[in-house]
């Protein structure tokens, strides 16, 4: 009868299906890892900066805006990009505007401090 | 400090009016890096390499951005005066 070398030859696909497929898993594993770069921003400053650009310049989300962590964070900034130590005067002005925007030291509210 | 009154408050509105773009103009691009338009590209490569560690180190990644991007701008414009016959 037949059965036996059909039997032989379903169970001789399968094998070759497998090792196909074992071969085509481990050269995507083995794919070469680009790292994800995260994209930059694009383009430059906003012409009003918005309380969203001052968090992200000094890179504190804006749910956790306290008066402490903005002062930090500005000091933490301002080191990297103090225009004394080789940084630019416009991004150290960015920089403090940022800071003012957060405390709510824009020209709308009109704060004493 | 009046953030709204003073000279770079004035000038971003006038860099944004001018290129009516998100693309960064020039001009910016030269505030960022803090050159000028004499600066060589050496000078801009040396002042973007010192601002962008500097911000990857302590900075924010949105400043390192426009950093890059300034530079990004400013690399065309160089790159395109070096192939004109001298």
């Amino acid at each position: 009868m037949a059965t036996p070398f059909l039997a032989g030859l379903a169970v001789a696909t399968a094998a070759l299906a497998g090792k196909y497929s074992i071969q085509a898993w481990q050269a995507f594993k083995a794919r070469p890892v680009v790292p994800r770069m995260r994209k930059f921003y694009e383009g430059g400053f906003q012409p009003t900066m918005t309380r969203r650009e001052a968090s992200l310049i000094l890179g504190i989300s804006r749910e956790a805006v306290t008066p402490e962590k903005v002062k930090e964070a500005h000091r933490r900034v301002m080191v990297a990009n103090h225009p004394d130590a080789g940084g630019s005067d416009y991004l150290a002005s960015k920089i403090n505007e940022a800071k003012d925007v957060l405390l709510g030291k824009t020209k709308s509210s009109g704060s004493a401090f | 400090m009046d953030a709204s009154k003073n000279g770079v408050a004035q000038e971003t509105i006038q860099n944004a009016v001018r290129r009516g773009s998100k693309a960064m103009s020039k001009q910016e691009a030269r505030q960022i890096l803090g050159v000028t338009e004499k600066s060589t590209w050496d000078e801009i490569s040396q002042r973007y390499n010192v601002l962008f560690e500097r911000n990857a180190k302590s900075g924010s990644f949105y400043l390192q951005s426009k950093v890059h991007r300034a530079k990004e701008c400013l690399e065309a414009l160089h790159t395109e005066r070096g192939q004109g016959p001298v």
